[in-house]
């Protein structure tokens, strides 16, 4: 094509009216051919121009969008000229899940659409016979994570044999009940997740909440906890106490994989887009192989884990439409980042 | 004088409850993790005996064992 063009350009100085016109009848022909070509394509295009006024679009963009692409866009807040990827759910005039990229072009913007709502529904799928092999595995999970406060009751009565009036064993028996409670509450969230109640508040709540529970932990091992909060953050919509889980999940994943005296760094921020957290250990790490891994239901990297915190974690968030990534290297600690969409743009993806 | 052992787990409940057990007969120390218990065991030359968690973060009890009684027989030559 380009030859081609580049061919024409050259010569048509000295054209004469006929081969101008066969000239033009070629061309007219390629141009058909990319109108078939774009017609004909699964995929939604979309060509913006610098602006952001729709240009052109071809059929499958208004079949994926459900209605008029001008209109869709509108809602939609996409970037121009710049590359992004992101993912929308709709949910008219049936649920389904719409991959968008921007791709700058020249002046113009290229909107590409994608329907992903059958990956999506394997993925899910896929987790469903995950978790009905989960459950096979889950007595051998149960049975390992109850060891421990079981041990301590059963030392701490042993104890209470001896001494009737001993504060300290009824204590700690107090705990670990309220400890293995925790851990059956844990694997029924598991097989039976609960779908979030969402309401509009800030991340920092439930992350306070969390960091409040685990004060006592917190400063017997001496860990330290940075916290940077921007003054104001943008509301997200979430379910408090789901999030709250979340946040306590991977702060006892850090707590669990450093020694005595090592410090959390979490960092909140927000962009016109998304909010962010941060939170950052100084613990032993993992490998790539590990991480690949990491948010698989029993696929513990820890001596003491279910294996299934981070599973739920992904789960809870990937219902509150964020995402969940973890970066690491062995020996120099993990970040885990959580990005939950501000509350105004859920509201318009929603719509 | 009582004789002194080490109490290793990562487990403070039953870390603390093992030690509060022994302390009538023995005299207790305890360590959330290898490296603080190696610590002990190259400060107490008298240690009579380690208690440890073998699936612990970070170093394992058995490498834990290995060690003490590495240091010990060094501790003996010189």
């Amino acid at each position: 094509m380009k030859d081609f063009f580049n061919g024409v350009r050259k010569h048509i100085g000295k054209l004469d009216a006929e081969h101008l016109r066969e000239q033009y009848e070629l061309v007219a022909d390629e141009f058909a051919k990319c109108e078939r070509l774009l017609h004909a394509l699964k995929e939604g295009i979309i060509r913006l121009d610098a602006n952001g006024e729709v240009l052109q679009a071809n059929p499958a963009a208004k079949t994926l969008l459900g209605m008029n692409p001008a209109d869709a866009l509108q809602t939609m807040d996409l970037p121009i000229g710049v590359s992004s990827r992101r993912e929308i759910s709709l949910s008219y005039p049936e649920d389904r899940t719409l991959e968008i990229q921007t791709i700058p072009l020249d002046e113009e913007t290229i909107v590409y659409i994608r329907d992903t709502t059958a990956e999506h529904r394997r993925t899910e799928e896929e987790l469903r016979a995950g978790a009905t092999k989960a459950v096979c595995d889950l007595a051998a999970g149960v049975a390992h994570e109850i060891g421990n406060p079981l041990n301590a009751i059963s030392l701490n009565i042993q104890m209470l044999e001896r001494d009737p009036t001993d504060r300290e064993s009824i204590d700690i028996c107090k705990s670990q009940i309220r400890r293995l409670d925790g851990i059956i509450r844990e694997f029924l969230s598991a097989l039976k997740p609960a779908r979030p109640n969402l309401t509009p508040g800030t991340i920092a709540e439930p992350l306070k909440e969390c960091l409040d529970t685990l004060r006592n932990q917190l400063e017997e091992r001496r860990i330290t906890v940075t916290l940077d909060i921007p003054a104001s953050l943008p509301s997200v919509a979430l379910d408090k106490n789901q999030i709250e889980q979340v946040f306590f999940n991977l702060l006892k994943n850090a707590l669990e994989a450093m020694k005595d005296g090592g410090r959390i760094g979490i960092t909140l921020s927000a962009d016109d887009r998304d909010v962010s957290v941060a939170i950052q250990d100084s613990g032993f790490g993992m490998s790539d192989e590990q991480l690949s891994h990491l948010f698989e239901p029993y696929r513990t990297n820890k001596e003491k884990g279910t294996g299934l915190g981070l599973m739920i974690s992904k789960r809870i968030i990937t219902e509150h439409g964020g995402s969940i990534a973890a970066a690491s290297k062995p020996g120099e600690g993990t970040t885990f980042t959580i990005i939950l969409p501000r509350l105004e743009r859920r509201i318009r993806e929603l719509k | 004088m009582k004789p002194k052992i080490l109490i290793v787990d990562d487990e403070k409940p039953l870390r603390e409850t093992l030690a509060r057990w022994f302390h009538a007969t023995y005299d207790t120390l305890t360590a959330p993790d290898a490296e603080s218990a190696l610590k002990l065991v190259r400060e107490n030359p008298d240690l009579a005996l380690i208690i440890t968690d073998v699936r612990m973060p970070g170093e394992d009890g058995v490498s834990l064992l290995r060690k003490a009684k590495e240091a010990k027989e060094s501790a003996k030559q010189n």
